[in-house]
């Protein structure tokens, strides 16, 4: 069966949405019919909303590519492509970022910040020149950390936390 | 007249001068750092303003205001991470501009448009400030639940390639704006047992995660993709030039645009709840609907950026309207600054006009003349901004990445924001490449709470005629009409668009 990437992403919303839709009632606590409609009212229209629509997007355009082979290409040309490098930039951003959350509790904000720069520059095509891409690291780090520090008076955890080491 | 003329010289004075100009250099400087808002720096430095007299600290605050609002456009035009949420709507077309060299033609456009549109509200809101402040008060439920669903209808199916999408991200919108506390029980929703979300989702974040973040993982992928085909990887930038200054007569063939826009800013400015986001975005919408070429919106034009300043800008004199005139704060900002003149012994309402006519009119002259100082100093600054778009594309992007992080974890002070700007970033990401307008979806999340509140007000008047109350109410009447209307002269330019392609 032939189905675009945007045919399944559609698809995908209509099963999200149907699944949030039937475990909305479990997530409001509640009964407050005393305040106008219900608390669940808002979220389950715009669920079901998403649901419908969806479903609709779908139908629609599966309907038109099952016509012709002519509608077929034109939806083939006109697809999502997802291929090596958008899973690339994905993976690259989040897995550094979700490091530099866990991290910067514990080894503090100067040397996650450094590492999550290096880390980035390298993946966004900064290569040949190490010791220039940490240099230029360390240095937008210590300006934003200045910046913050002494023009907004914010104040991050810069060093090591020894406490969340031992204990 | 009296009155006016002290007022006038109390402004012009030396104390409020360099409070105006020290306050719109922070405002700037606060605006353009992703994550940190205008309300935030007057929330930071409101204390210091304590020992200063009241129209001093007035004076410094409202520099902070203007200044931030405009600030927000930098970072939006050259990085597309909007400084502050009313900033997303110039990041459309602004980043577009940057990226093809234009850069510093797109920042002067944002400041003169942002001045312009300022200019005008405040000037409006000189004339029309107790009138329209009439007007507004008849705005109850039924009237701002028919607004708020005409203003979804217009931003889905204006803001995206299909109307249907565009319906679908915004009621994505209104769901995530659904996370949180029942505003009407204060019962947990939607929490899944997280304490952080009992304040619901954060807008900062999100906003940020999907048009900053988003954009470091577009960089990182094509950096992939260069390198796959062996091509030049390093030395890219965003632009290879900040390009020329914008002339004069070219900022002048825009002046339809401002005008309208800074009308709706002043109108979305005086109507509490609705704030500069939406105006931004309507300016946006509004000014594509009436463009000669409406397709060239969101790839790089002037008008794109015109338009959402001069409205978000004009927002600031229209939010004194109800502020002053009522006592009655418009958004997070005006609520911030209701606090501080309280401490100075200034109690904003209808009284004041009587009681305090000179301090009045000094926040008036204020008001006009910051908007002269934030073109100084703007203009002062703009040529050392866009010498930011000359940075290599792995430089800028990483350093985007950092501040993005470091932005809503100092605003937020919480790690539980960054896994929700980590998480937006995705859906972002997908939205974009699917063709779901995240801007529908953002100001689904904007208004959805003031939508709920009305909306649930609204059913509870009728008492189980929703229909009898809206027949009975001719604002709300028309706009649940103009409504209608849209969502079928969208979709059926959407049907005629699509036969013709074939």
């Amino acid at each position: 069966m032939f189905m675009t990437n945007r045919q399944i992403m559609s698809l995908l919303v209509v099963a999200l949405s149907g699944l949030v839709l039937w475990i909305i009632p479990t997530q409001v606590r509640g009964d407050n019919q005393l305040f106008g409609a219900n608390g669940t009212l808002l979220p389950a229209l715009a669920i079901g909303l998403m649901f419908v629509l969806s479903l609709l997007d779908f139908g629609l355009s599966f309907l038109r590519t099952s016509k012709s082979d002519k509608e077929r290409q034109l939806a083939r040309e006109d697809d999502v492509i997802i291929n090596k490098p958008q899973a690339f930039g994905i993976f690259l951003v989040v897995i550094s970022m979700v490091l530099f959350v866990w991290l910067l509790p514990v080894v503090g904000y100067l040397a996650v910040s450094t590492s999550l720069l290096v880390g980035l520059m390298l993946g966004i095509g900064g290569r040949g020149r190490p010791m220039g891409i940490i240099l230029t690291s360390v240095i937008a780090v210590g300006v934003l950390f200045l910046a913050l520090r002494y023009g907004l008076g914010l104040r991050l955890q810069i060093w090591p936390s020894f406490t969340l080491w031992t204990g | 007249m009296e009155a006016l003329i002290i007022g006038i010289q109390n402004a012009l004075s030396l104390g409020p001068l360099l409070a105006i100009t020290a306050g719109v250099s922070v405002g700037i400087f606060m605006g353009a750092i992703p994550g940190l808002t205008a309300a935030m720096a007057i929330a930071l430095l409101a204390p210091i303003t304590f020992g200063m007299d009241p129209l001093t600290a007035v004076a410094f605050l409202i520099g902070i205001y203007k200044g931030g609002t405009f600030g927000g456009s930098i970072s939006a035009i050259l990085l597309n991470v909007p400084g502050s949420p009313e900033a997303t709507a110039t990041a459309f077309d602004g980043y577009p501009l940057a990226r093809s060299g234009r850069a510093k033609q797109a920042l002067q456009m944002a400041l003169y448009a942002s001045v312009a549109g300022a200019i005008l509200a405040d000037l409006l809101l000189y004339l029309v400030a107790a009138p329209f402040s009439r007007f507004a008060l008849k705005f109850g439920p039924t009237e701002l639940t028919f607004v708020v669903l005409f203003a979804f209808t217009f931003v889905a199916g204006l803001t995206g390639k299909s109307m249907m999408r565009g319906m679908i991200a915004c009621a994505f919108g209104i769901l995530c704006a659904s996370v949180g506390l029942d505003p009407m029980s204060a019962s947990p929703r939607l929490t899944f047992g997280f304490i952080e979300l009992l304040d619901g989702l954060p807008l900062l974040p999100i906003a940020i995660g999907m048009l900053g973040v988003a954009e470091v993982m577009n960089a990182a992928e094509r950096s992939y993709a260069r390198r796959g085909s062996g091509g030049e990887v390093e030395r890219r930038s965003v632009s290879e030039t900040s390009g020329p200054s914008l002339p004069l007569s070219s900022f002048l063939m825009h002046w339809k645009t401002i005008l309208r826009s800074s009308l709706i800013g002043s109108a979305i400015g005086a109507l509490p709840g609705i704030g500069a986001s939406m105006a931004a975005f309507v300016g946006y919408g509004t000014a594509q609907k009436y463009s000669k070429t409406p397709e060239k919106f969101g790839k790089g034009i002037l008008d794109g950026v015109a338009a959402p300043e001069a409205a978000n800008s004009a927002v600031v004199g229209g939010s004194f309207v109800p502020l002053l005139t009522l006592g009655i704060p418009g958004n997070v900002t005006t609520a911030l600054l209701i606090g501080t003149f309280l401490v100075h012994g200034i109690e904003p309402g209808p009284h004041v006009f009587k009681s305090e006519p000179t301090l009045i009119y000094g926040i008036f002259t204020i008001l006009l003349v910051a908007n002269f100082i934030n073109l100084a100093v703007g203009l002062l600054g703009s040529g050392l901004y866009s010498h930011v778009v000359k940075a290599p594309e792995h430089i800028s992007y990483s350093v985007i990445g950092l501040t993005c992080l470091t932005g809503v974890f100092a605003s937020t002070n919480s790690l539980f924001s960054l896994y929700i700007m980590i998480i937006f970033a995705v859906i972002g990401y997908f939205m974009k490449k699917f063709d779901y307008s995240f801007v529908a979806f953002l100001i689904g999340f904007v208004l959805a709470p003031e939508f709920e509140l009305s909306f649930r007000s609204y059913l509870l008047i009728a008492q189980g005629d929703p229909l009898g109350q809206l027949l009975e109410r001719p604002i709300a009447l028309v706009f649940c009409v103009m409504t209608i209307i849209a969502i079928g002269r969208i979709g059926l330019t959407e049907q005629r668009k699509r036969q013709a392609e074939r």
